[in-house]
């Protein structure tokens, strides 16, 4: 019995965690879908995100919401900011220098926000209390709830937008084709630039949900999720937005029962085996079809 | 050239002149590097540890020097790694001559740096690094705080034998010597005393996740939980494990001991037991005279890392005395035998083997502030 209930415990720990790599992943699969790049620097969006919410929580006195609003904003400035300055002009460029601009983008964005924020790991404000909410012999804390609820809702909005709207025809229009695109009078430039705001928005928030709810935030806080939420958006079939969700929950829930099953040394070795597998057994991932060009 | 520039350039050569003259003439200064973790996840310590040696430093000045000699100091961030742990200690050793290295701060940037001062034959004294193996890498190394070994089995004891507990879960930093290691020595007093340890999880460094690990543990409902790591790393589990209705009593070490405990544990740091080095409680007049110093020139308590760091400097200082030179080998000599330094932390005799014989003391945190429990005495180390 105990078991079991600390197997679903584990499951619900598993999908909080799951949603913050999700939300990450998206912005990886979006980018990866629209011009084939590998957003490396893409963790750092979400480092950013969470020192722009703690700035804006401590400095201008926001409450969580707009708080978080503000650090989304923030962030989609700096993410196309990075592609017009890094990424646009080796746009016709082999992709491996693309590649490697986006590894030099990472680490200078972890210097840059070392020398600015500082080096010291910030506690981060705790705007609203502790709840614990008991349902049966699991619980779920309302930062849970809170990640779960934020995650969703953006999740929804993302998907209504992708498929529902002009703007998400363009994006898929661009992804599907780029020179096709161009000729029906698309502006690919400017699609380029949305997704790269609306990914790293979706990796504030992320950073904003996390500090939250791990209460401390430094300048290498990006790395380790960045990688792991770039192997949910390969296990889900990179280029696929609902791809990236199913990758992001898997590998959440994935972890955290290797603790309650196995042992929590193998944690992090779970997250890339599961990489290595996905790559040898489905290259095109869980919901990627076999030769298919990925939106 | 004009009659102009060749005044200006020989008010330029006169200017560097007087600018080198004192360092030729600086044999009369004692050099001493510094080597901490000024800024980084455990920029607190040394913080604490550059403050204290500073001020030290000024009051051994202040009543004349060593042997009528002036110390300098020479002060470098390792960001507390290991990488730039040994760069800073190259520098320090081929660039600045020093005399000795006072520092690093904790285990593994020591561990980094102590072969480097073992080859090249330049003593070392970290003030506050207790990894057992510190003072194994050789004859040049020395410390001025007790061991993890001995820390691990003071809290086992006093779990114990004072708060009467039977079982007891352990969480720890796998990749970190330190937790480790005090991991193992907490481990084997407490089942030699008849105590059982009913779960153990680890993490690896630089974690922010421990949600997975507290939910196996919380699962046995142990009596107490003992988390060996530093203070930015216990705040976060400290304040995941009470979020998950956790109620075992929390067991800490001396790297708790931080101003940002509370805010990286959310005030979930209450009730909790630490070992550490030294308590503001104790009534000696050097403690209190260099509390109400300390507060007075950095306007905050001063926590363990600033006592061990003045005492670590007041080793070197009478080491130095004894030694009435710089030679490394006098130098070596004097660190492993000089006793009855009245200290922040106690009375110190340093053992030639390179640690200090000192006690250690139980603190609780109540009300946000530590509380001196119990002191216990080094027997049978």
């Amino acid at each position: 019995m105990a078991w079991q209930v600390a197997a679903l415990q584990q499951l619900l720990n598993g999908l909080a965690l799951g949603s913050v790599y999700a939300l990450i992943a998206l912005g990886y699969t979006m980018v990866y879908g629209i011009i084939k790049l590998i957003n490396f620097a893409h963790g750092e969006m979400y480092m950013l995100g969470a020192y722009f919410g703690f700035y804006a929580i401590t400095m201008f006195k926001l409450s969580l919401f707009p708080a978080m609003l503000v650090s989304m904003v923030a962030a989609a400035v700096v993410g196309v900011l990075l592609e017009r300055i890094a990424y646009r002009p080796l746009r016709n460029s082999p992709r491996i220098s693309v590649l490697i601009t986006a590894i030099g983008a990472s680490l200078l964005f972890q210097s840059t926000a070392q020398l600015v924020f500082g080096a010291a790991f910030k506690p981060f404000p705790q705007a609203m209390p502790f709840r614990r909410i008991q349902l049966g012999p699991v619980f779920i804390t309302n930062r849970q709830l809170l990640i779960f609820g934020v995650a969703v809702v953006l999740m929804v909005a993302l998907h209504l937008l992708v498929t529902y709207t002009k703007f998400g025809k363009a994006m898929r229009a661009v992804a599907r084709d780029k020179e096709a695109a161009l000729l029906m009078g698309i502006n690919v430039d400017r699609i380029i630039s949305i997704t790269f705001a609306l990914g790293s928005a979706l990796a504030a928030t992320a950073g904003i949900l996390v500090g939250m709810y791990y209460n401390r935030i430094d300048p290498y806080m990006g790395t380790m999720p960045g990688l792991k939420a770039f192997v949910a958006a390969v296990l889900g079939g990179i280029g696929i937005v609902p791809g990236a969700v199913v990758g992001g929950l898997l590998m959440g829930v994935a972890e955290n029962l290797v603790v309650t099953l196995g042992s929590s040394t193998l944690r992090d070795a779970v997250a890339f085996a599961v990489l290595i597998v996905v790559l040898l057994v489905r290259p095109n991932g869980l919901l990627g079809k076999k030769g298919m060009e990925k939106v | 050239m004009s009659h102009a520039r060749c005044k200006k350039l020989f008010i330029c050569v006169m200017v560097i002149l007087a600018l080198t003259v004192p360092a030729a003439a600086q044999d009369d200064v004692i050099k001493i590097g510094v080597i901490s973790s000024l800024t980084g996840s455990v920029s607190t310590y040394g913080q604490s540890v550059r403050n204290a040696v500073t001020m030290a430093v000024e009051d051994i000045n202040a009543a004349g020097g060593i042997n009528g000699r002036q110390i300098s100091l020479v002060i470098l961030d390792d960001k507390g790694d290991g990488t730039e742990a040994a760069q800073a200690a190259r520098r320090l050793i081929d660039r600045e001559n020093v005399a000795l290295i006072l520092g690093p701060v904790i285990t593994p940037a020591v561990m980094a740096v102590a072969p480097i001062c073992q080859a090249a034959g330049v003593p070392m004294l970290t003030p506050t690094g207790t990894g057992d193996q510190i003072t194994s890498v050789g004859d040049y190394i020395f410390r001025g705080a007790y061991k993890d070994s001995f820390q691990g089995r003071v809290m086992a004891q006093f779990a114990i034998e004072n708060l009467g507990l039977k079982e007891a879960a352990i969480i720890y930093d796998v990749a970190n010597d330190y937790s480790v290691g005090l991991r193992a020595a907490f481990k084997t007093t407490f089942e030699e005393l008849g105590g059982k340890i009913i779960a153990e999880e680890s993490y690896s460094t630089g974690d922010t996740d421990f949600s997975a690990q507290l939910t196996s543990l919380a699962m046995r409902n142990p009596q107490a939980l003992f988390i060996p790591d530093y203070y930015s790393t216990a705040g976060p589990i400290l304040m995941q494990a009470r979020l998950m209705g956790m109620d075992a009593v929390m067991l800490g070490v001396d790297g708790w001991d931080s101003p940002d405990l509370s805010a990286l544990a959310g005030g979930f740091e209450e009730g909790g037991y630490i070992v550490n080095h030294y308590s503001a409680d104790v009534d000696s007049p050097a403690t209190q005279a260099f509390i109400a110093r300390y507060k007075q020139t950095y306007g905050q308590a001063p926590d363990a890392l600033a006592a061990l760091g003045y005492d670590g400097t007041l080793i070197v200082a009478k080491a130095l005395e004894a030694a009435g030179s710089t030679d490394p080998e006098a130098l070596k000599q004097a660190l492993g035998t000089v006793s009855g330094i009245e200290g922040v932390t106690g009375t110190i005799n340093m053992d030639p083997e390179g640690t200090p014989i000192k006690s250690a003391v139980i603190l609780k945190i109540t009300g946000g502030q530590w509380e001196l429990v119990t002191r216990i005495d080094p027997v049978g180390r």
